[in-house]
């Protein structure tokens, strides 16, 4: 029977839940230099708390999907594919290794475009992505493909794009080269609780937005 | 405007500040009088006493001498003549003026002798600001605070001066806004001066009065530190019941004008109300251990148990006939026959503890009734409440009231079993018998309910409560039943909405009630429950001024070039300051609000919770602050459209400056926005969870009540301008008959003054039209053309679960979809369009599940440029409601199965392949494709999951030639379950050439 029962299943959560969704995808440094101050427990801890404010939203728990991607090790890997926030069970992240931010970028945009086409064919409207980017360090690979691919989306209006420097100021020009007007925001290891807090409050407060209005 | 503050919580905070000051003054006393007597009378910093001992008339006898020393001839004239005046003020008035000629040292003795005759809490403030740290405060604290080192000291006496000079607190003497807040402030002032003094090495009797006023004041700091609680959130604790609550002690705290309960901790109330509610579930065990062990020995079983008050046909309008002429006074005969035929008869507790009261039930009221073929209506809670007073639970009820409950439940049990009495149903809430009784009216407005009651306050909570079915009785001293003159106006209410055209004054607000008899699923126009509006409400409103411009009522294609939109001009007001949390506005109908908290904090401004509940506050950001919105601000205040569902500005707000900042509203507690509740519920997780009633007619219900809302603004004048779900609000619960509030009135389109935002998806494309594809909208005037294109849109998004009709597939320019008029879905008898471009997903089934009617308006407005008005709308969508209740058109939010005749002609049932699902059908042209190709017959969601895998690659080996290829998943699926021979492309055609030949 091959892999049909497992999409029969994937396709569940889609038809039970029909109203508007907004894909968050979650790229997060996994490379060991996040065991400084503990970056990489404040993030598991803050993702943590965004899922459970999400599920605590009446409009949030139905709307937000979250991808979660890690690049550490010596390449990117999808740590939780596109699931709702209700069915999410979220497993912390263990750093190791280097920083292929390049594999992970265009990972990310592959599994973007799969969930919209999947939306799509479910009749289901989405906002426009989310795409936010962790990372406290240099990429080990190149970006410069994935950059021109984000940077294109996103001229083409068909990306939301957050970048967090996590190193406190110290190394982030490849975090400059993804958005069009180089902005990134750096976050210290305390604030990174309150940046999930202010994602979570942004999620809710798309109940009182069309998706159409962003096309 | 009436005080901010009840006069219940002013009376108590003023006499705790008394109390505290008795105290204190008491203990100051002490203290003072302990020093002095210590250090000696005359310490030589003071000059000779001014007093001679003892008093004369109450008032000290001054030393002439001493105030005659430098004094003018005219006063000491004026003195000899007043001074054995049995008037003291004429003295005391000369003593002051002379005291103020005094030099300062002169004014110290005068205090002091004060201080030491004739104890003034007052002349010893007054002293203390005479004297310097070198004299008197020193020796005070020298006794006091033996051992300190010299800073502490130095510290105390600084202190001390502090909080002394706080007793001269500016609410002191504005008795009327004393609150909680302030007397806490003054309690916690004169807690800290007592403080500042550590008397422990002084004598007892100081300690002893320091510690009365510590105990004083530690009582009313822990009374006071409870913050008052809103009826709102009382209503929302378990097991509370207003009537339990009336009866009980926190009705002395509670204050009903402004409904709060003060000085009372939350969890106070709380394990009161849930000794209460144990207390009625032991009887309510008890009493059905009762009944059972009855049964068990063989009491005779009830005749015609298939009596079922509830199920008979209810009232309908026009049944009450000779109650038209009631107006007080004993009912007569024709006019009691009438109710106990008409309606359901029941009693509460209360009446049934009395001789008399029981008497008349049991000779007169239930044989009549009984005659009539109705039984008296007794429900499980107040059979509990007469149980639990028989049984005497709690130990606090009187022997004779234990007597009258247990003939009470006597005669309900014989009565009962003789078939006079019909035993109410009972749910898993265990209420007061007064509150199940309200409970039952509300679950059936449609019915008329006739309550023998004492109660005046229930008759009053009753209408309070906007109840229109109830004609509440009790018994005069002859006998005769007859109605309050206090609940006269509930009576009134009643006869009016079920007796037809003739009303009384007291009525005449209400809209008639037209439902035929046949049609009990049209929904009875009904008042909200909240009371906002009732008399009690402290804000006074505005009087409507219905009288407008024929011009502005209308404003159609033509008119709306008439009349001139105002253009804002940008022009800043100026204000000193934006007032924030805690701080306190006035409005311009005379009265003042603190703001109390942040209830949202939007584009424009932010909006506050006020103490006065009922009513919020928006204050404007400063650079929103325009004259263009102070200007259109007034007119709507000046013209109030009295529609209870908009929330519209009741009166400007000012800061402490007089600046204009904001307005006033009513609140729209207890609603959600339309996108978290009503749009969602395309996921069906929420919807189970938090919205469980909702079904297809309650959305079409909700559509009528937006469009009746709609209606009656546009006949006033008003236009929403910017028709969307942000300005939308409900009452998730209300899914039987849908509540909606309008909120953001002050972005309205009123008087001339544009609504200056538009959403692009509900624009009408006649806009785009006559103003280009970026209008601006502050600059024009909207029409009810426009308007009605927007609320179709709405209705649009609401009956689809928030789908646009524009966004079809393969639709990348949404604008563009609109301006074209692609209107996305399949029409009755539209040939061309096959319905390709539709949405997959629910959206096709809804559609699908739509009648024919709505379908053909739809496509009027959105695909042939048509405009409906709003009366056809209302046409259109009873139509469907009348559809879904004979069961023609399905009542599902999330339809799954195709519509089809009843003889089934379009579509046929089937088991679906995969899933096993034997509930669901498909259309025959579908169902014979699929057999002509050999294809399983699947349900759309497993279809769709078939498309997926049909995506999905994956390799195979040929069992013909042995060769690998590639393939799909579904490919795969379908050669395992037998639908395919496994073979490679190749080899397939080979075969099918080689069995055509």
């Amino acid at each position: 029977m091959g892999q049909f029962p497992s999409i029969f299943l994937s396709e569940q959560a889609l038809i039970k839940n029909a109203s508007h969704r907004v894909c968050i995808c979650l790229c997060i440094d996994a490379s060991l230099s996040m065991l400084n101050e503990n970056r990489i427990g404040k993030v598991n801890s803050g993702v943590r708390k965004f899922i459970k404010s999400c599920q605590d939203d009446l409009y949030a728990q139905g709307a937000a999907d979250v991808c979660i991607i890690t690049f550490g090790g010596r390449k990117a890997a999808i740590v939780h594919n596109f699931t709702g926030v209700r069915e999410i069970d979220y497993q912390d992240i263990i750093p190791d290794g280097q920083t292929p931010m390049g594999e992970a970028i265009e990972l990310a945009l592959d599994e973007i475009k799969k969930r919209k086409a999947l939306f799509a064919s479910h009749g289901i409207s989405s906002f426009k992505p989310w795409l936010i980017i962790m990372s406290d360090g240099v990429s080990t690979d190149d970006i410069s493909h994935a950059a021109d691919r984000l940077r294109a989306a996103q001229r083409a209006k068909k990306i939301k794009v957050m970048c967090i420097d996590m190193s406190n100021g110290t190394e982030m020009s490849d975090l400059k080269k993804l958005t069009l007007d180089g902005a990134v925001s750096s976050i210290g290891a305390l604030e990174i609780e309150d940046f999930f807090n202010l994602l979570s409050r942004e999620v809710a407060g798309l109940s009182n937005d069309n998706p159409e209005d962003y096309s | 405007m009436s005080n901010t503050v009840s006069s219940t919580e002013s009376e108590k905070c003023k006499a705790a500040i008394e109390e505290a000051d008795a105290r204190l003054r008491d203990f100051l006393n002490e203290t003072i009088a302990s020093i002095l007597l210590s250090a000696g009378s005359n310490p030589g910093d003071y000059d000779r006493e001014l007093f001679l001992p003892g008093l004369s008339n109450g008032y000290p006898r001054i030393r002439t001498e001493f105030l005659a020393e430098g004094a003018s001839e005219s006063w000491l004239r004026r003195y000899e003549q007043n001074k054995d005046n049995k008037a003291e003020g004429a003295a005391r008035e000369l003593v002051r003026a002379r005291l103020a000629e005094l030099p300062v040292s002169g004014r110290r003795s005068y205090y002091h002798d004060m201080i030491c005759r004739h104890f003034d809490l007052a002349a010893a403030l007054s002293f203390l600001q005479y004297t310097t740290a070198a004299d008197f405060e020193r020796r005070l604290t020298e006794r006091l605070v033996l051992g300190l080192g010299k800073e502490d000291l130095v510290q105390r006496i600084i202190d001390s001066r502090e909080v002394r000079n706080k007793k001269g607190h500016p609410t002191r003497d504005r008795e009327e806004h004393l609150d909680a807040a302030a007397a806490l402030e003054q309690l916690e002032s004169l807690e800290n001066l007592v403080r500042c003094f550590r008397p422990e090495t002084a004598a007892p009797a100081v300690a002893e009065k320091r510690d009365e006023f510590r105990a004083c004041a530690e009582k009313y700091l822990a009374l006071f530190s409870n913050a008052p609680i809103p009826l709102a959130e009382l209503e929302r604790l378990p097991h509370f019941d207003m009537d339990d609550f009336e009866s009980s002690r926190f009705i002395n705290s509670y204050d009903s004008e402004t409904q709060t309960l003060f000085f009372t901790p939350l969890h106070e109330v709380e394990s009161w109300l849930a000794a209460m509610a144990a207390k009625r579930q032991a009887g309510s065990r008890a009493l059905a251990e009762a009944e059972a062990r009855r049964r068990s020995a063989g009491a005779p079983l009830q005749k015609d148990l298939a009596y079922d008050p509830f199920a008979s046909a209810a009232a309908g309008a026009g049944a009450l006939v000779a109650m038209r002429s009631y107006r007080g006074g004993p009912l007569s005969a024709e006019q009691r026959a009438e109710l106990l035929e008409n309606s359901i008869v029941t009693a509460d507790a209360d009446f049934w503890l009395n001789d008399e009261n029981r008497n008349f039930l049991r000779n007169r009221l239930m044989p009549q009734l009984f005659r009539l073929g109705g039984k008296l209506v007794v429900d499980w809670d107040t059979r509990v409440e007469l149980f639990c007073a028989e049984a005497n639970e709690g130990g606090k009820v009187p022997a004779h009231v234990q007597q009258l409950a247990k003939q009470a439940h006597n005669l309900i049990s014989l009565a009962y079993d003789t078939g006079f009495v019909y035993y109410g149903g009972r749910d898993n809430q265990l209420l007061s018998s007064e509150g199940r009784i309200l409970k039952t009216v509300r679950e059936h407005p449609d019915r008329l309910f006739t309550v023998f009651t004492r109660r005046k306050d229930f008759c009053r909570r009753l209408l309070q409560l906007g109840i229109r079915n109830v004609i509440p009785v009790y018994l005069l001293p002859d006998g005769e039943c007859s109605v309050r003159a206090s609940a006269m106006p509930l009576a009134a209410a009643t006869v009016a909405a079920f007796g037809g055209a003739s009303a009384d004054a007291n009525t005449a607000a209400l809209p008639a009630v037209d439902t035929p008899k046949s049609a009990p699923a049209a929904p009875l126009p009904m008042p909200p429950v909240k009371p906002v509006e009732t008399p009690a409400a402290p804000l006074p409103v505005p009087p409507a001024v219905p009288d407008k411009t024929p011009a502005r009522r209308k404003p159609s294609a033509a008119a709306a070039e008439s009349v001139r939109c105002i253009v804002d001009t940008g022009e800043r007001l100026t204000i000193r300051h934006l007032p924030t949390l805690g701080e306190t506005v006035a409005t311009s109908d005379g009265g003042r609000l603190t703001l109390t908290r942040e209830l949202g904090n939007g584009g424009e401004g932010v909006v506050y919770a006020a103490d006065t509940p009922g009513v919020v506050v928006k204050i404007y950001h400063e650079n929103d602050l325009t004259v263009y919105r102070r200007n259109k601000l007034m007119e709507m205040i000046g013209h109030n459209p009295d529609i209870r569902e908009l929330c519209w500005p009741i009166a400007a707000v000012m800061n402490a400056e007089g600046e204009f900042c904001g307005f006033t509203m009513p609140s729209a507690e207890g609603y959600t926005e339309f996108g978290r509740s009503v749009m969602i519920l395309g996921d069906s997780v929420f919807a189970e969870q938090h919205m469980p009633q909702w079904t297809r007619r309650s959305l079409v219900l909700l559509c009528r009540e937006l469009i009746r809302i709609f209606k009656l603004m546009h006949s006033k004048g008003i236009l929403m301008g910017d028709v969307n779900k942000r300005n939308l609000m409900l009452r998730m619960e209300s899914a039987k008959h849908p509540k909606v509030m309008f909120v953001d009135c002050d972005s309205f389109q009123f008087g001339g003054y544009p609504c200056p935002v538009g959403t692009p998806v509900f624009t009408s494309p006649r806009i785009y039209e006559r103003l280009g594809n970026q209008p601006r909208y502050p600059e024009f005037l909207r029409t009810e053309e426009d308007e009605n294109y927007a609320i179709a849109s709405l209705l649009f998004h609401v009956l689809m679960l928030d789908q646009s009709p524009f966004s079809g597939k393969g639709v990348t320019d949404v604008m563009e979809a609109i301006r074209n008029y692609n209107f996305s879905y399949r029409l009755p008898n539209d040939p061309e369009n096959t319905g390709a471009d539709t949405p997959d997903g629910y959206a096709r089934m809804i559609w699908n599940n739509i009648p024919k009617r709505t379908k053909e308006a739809f496509g009027r407005v959105f695909k042939y440029k048509e405009i409906l008005s709003l009366d056809e709308w209302d046409s259109v969508l009873a139509s469907y409601q009348g559809d879904i209740r004979s069961g023609y058109f399905t009542d599902e939010l999330k339809p799954e199965r195709y519509w089809d005749t009843p003889d089934k002609k379009f579509c046929v049932d089937f088991e679906c392949y995969i899933c096993h699902r034997t509930d669901l059908n498909m259309p025959k042209a579908r169902f014979e494709a699929d057999d002509k190709r050999h294809e399983p017959h699947l349900c759309n969601n497993c279809r769709s999951a078939a498309f997926r895998a049909r995506e999905a690659e994956a390799t195979a080996v040929c069992t013909r030639c042995g060769r690998k290829y590639k393939t799909d998943q579904w490919m795969l699926y379908l050669q395992s379950e037998g639908f395919r021979k496994p073979f490679c492309p190749q080899c397939r055609e080979a075969r099918k050439r080689q069995f055509s030949k």
